[in-house]
């Protein structure tokens, strides 16, 4: 699922020049939501391989969406290890703060290898729609969540 | 073994510590990856090449929604304006009419002119026409994927255009794809020229829709809608293929609107200019003897190809 977003990074679509980045932050998306829920975890090393081939289709930097992936996948196991997160708007918060450091990441290592400032509206735009449509695509997880978090309940209870 | 004790501890702790070293090798590998980018190395620009041999025909597969999707749109809306486009083209095919008529006149006085000076002909260029199967519009890169590549004759160097004008410049080019990186890439600059006083200048792409003028000179005789063209300085570009018009002014800084829309590129055609830094630029053109390039003028005239003009429009074949 997160190769075809990847694929989909790369076809041409048409889009506007500043909405460049919302489609490899949509694979950033399901990279987070594949790494926080422990039932569905990608391993890193395919997070890293998929965040190269987004680079060779993208044409950009090799090695910059892969550093961002694994940047997502890191954050995203850190935040989940000690205390699963059972509830849709936790997750959502949660991917809210990695995408946002991750983005702010992503823009000074690219103001780094070019050396010189960037733009960083098209970033702001990319995050900033990833993180809108999260509950679209982490809706299927409502389920697992709702299940997961009467469990916890039940056990305390 | 008791919980607490030393090697109990040491023992749930090192597949943690081995998975947090074995991202930190990741890690470093991206890091690496990314200097080895910055600095062109060979191996990793090869690497990227093959990838994209690779990718290519799953991207032209992978391509067609999105392309039936766009053609779909752009049919949408084409019938909703229908009626204002059939009144803006009878008005536009009237002008027309009389630019068509000078046009000729002005030929006819043009082809005498060059019989009587004895002037050589411009060079015919080939060309070969793809589609675009990838917009590798990445987070700071402007460039698109062509279905076409060596086996078509491709080069790096080549000038690629569309029926508006110049798009851009072939940066990578594989056995069946070749990059192409467009006018309003960061890493873009072509010298041109500017107006009817054909001011230098270079246009530099900056990652925004419309690419500045750089370069220009002090008193520069440039202004709004003076027409943009190559200039075909250092032997990159042919001279005179179309750019776009120039916007803005002397103090918020000239920038240049294209003929082309560089976001929405389906069909682009590469023009085969072998100009002497092309050839030496491109690892896997042959080096042609000074005999080599003389016979190579000899078959270009001696055949008959399809003769395209530096504007991008097609030429009616010689007879």
């Amino acid at each position: 699922m997160i190769m075809f977003a990847v694929l989909a990074a790369a076809v041409p679509w048409g889009l506007p020049g500043e909405a460049t980045f919302i489609l490899p932050f949509i694979a950033f998306l399901l990279v987070f939501l594949f790494a926080a829920r422990p039932e569905r975890q990608v391993p890193v090393w395919l997070v890293f391989l998929i965040g190269l081939g987004a680079d060779v289709l993208t044409a950009g930097p090799l090695g910059y969406w892969a550093f961002i992936y694994t940047i997502g996948h890191t954050l995203a196991r850190l935040l989940t290890a000690r205390r699963p997160i059972n509830s849709l708007s936790g997750l959502w918060l949660s991917f809210a703060v990695t995408a946002t450091a991750a983005a702010a990441i992503g823009w000074l290592l690219a103001c780094v290898y070019y050396l010189r400032v960037i733009d960083w509206w098209p970033i702001t735009l990319g995050v900033g729609c990833a993180i809108a449509l999260f509950p679209l695509f982490a809706w299927r997880m409502r389920r697992s969540l709702t299940l997961e978090r009467y469990r916890s309940l039940a056990m305390r209870g | 073994m008791r919980k607490g004790s030393l090697r109990h501890r040491s023992e749930t702790r090192s597949p943690r510590v081995r998975g947090g070293l074995f991202i930190f090798a990741l890690f470093f590998a991206s890091f690496v990856l990314l200097i080895l980018s910055k600095l062109e190395n060979d191996v990793v620009s090869a690497m990227r090449g093959q990838f994209s041999d690779l990718a290519a025909p799953v991207l032209e597969w992978a391509s067609l929604p999105a392309v039936y999707a766009k053609r779909g749109w752009e049919r949408t809306t084409a019938y909703l304006s229908l009626y204002d486009d059939i009144e803006r083209l009878k008005q536009e095919n009237e002008r027309l009419k009389q630019w068509q008529w000078r046009g000729t006149r002005m030929e006819r006085r043009l082809n005498h002119l060059r019989a009587l000076l004895n002037a050589i002909d411009e060079q015919a260029l080939d060309q070969a026409t793809g589609r675009v199967i990838a917009d590798a519009r990445g987070p700071f890169v402007r460039s698109i994927l062509l279905n076409v590549g060596r086996q078509q004759g491709v080069k790096t160097g080549y000038a690629v255009i569309n029926g508006d004008g110049l798009v851009g410049r072939t940066v990578h080019v594989g056995e069946s794809a070749a990059r192409v990186i467009l006018l309003n890439d960061l890493n873009s600059r072509i010298p041109v020229l500017i107006g009817p006083s054909a001011v230098r200048g270079v246009l530099a792409g900056d990652n925004t829709g419309q690419p500045r003028l750089e370069f220009l000179p002090e008193s520069n005789g440039v202004f709004e809608g003076d027409e943009v063209y190559t200039s075909g300085d250092a032997g990159l570009l042919p001279r005179g293929i179309r750019i776009g018009f120039v916007e803005g002014d002397n103090n918020a800084g000239f920038r240049v609107r294209t003929l082309a829309t560089l976001s929405e590129l389906e069909f682009v055609s590469v023009l085969f200019f072998d100009a002497p830094l092309v050839m030496e630029t491109d690892e896997r053109s042959p080096r042609e003897t000074a005999a080599g390039e003389a016979e190579q003028a000899v078959k270009i005239s001696g055949q008959k190809r399809r003769h395209v003009e530096v504007s991008g429009r097609e030429r009616p074949q010689k007879r």
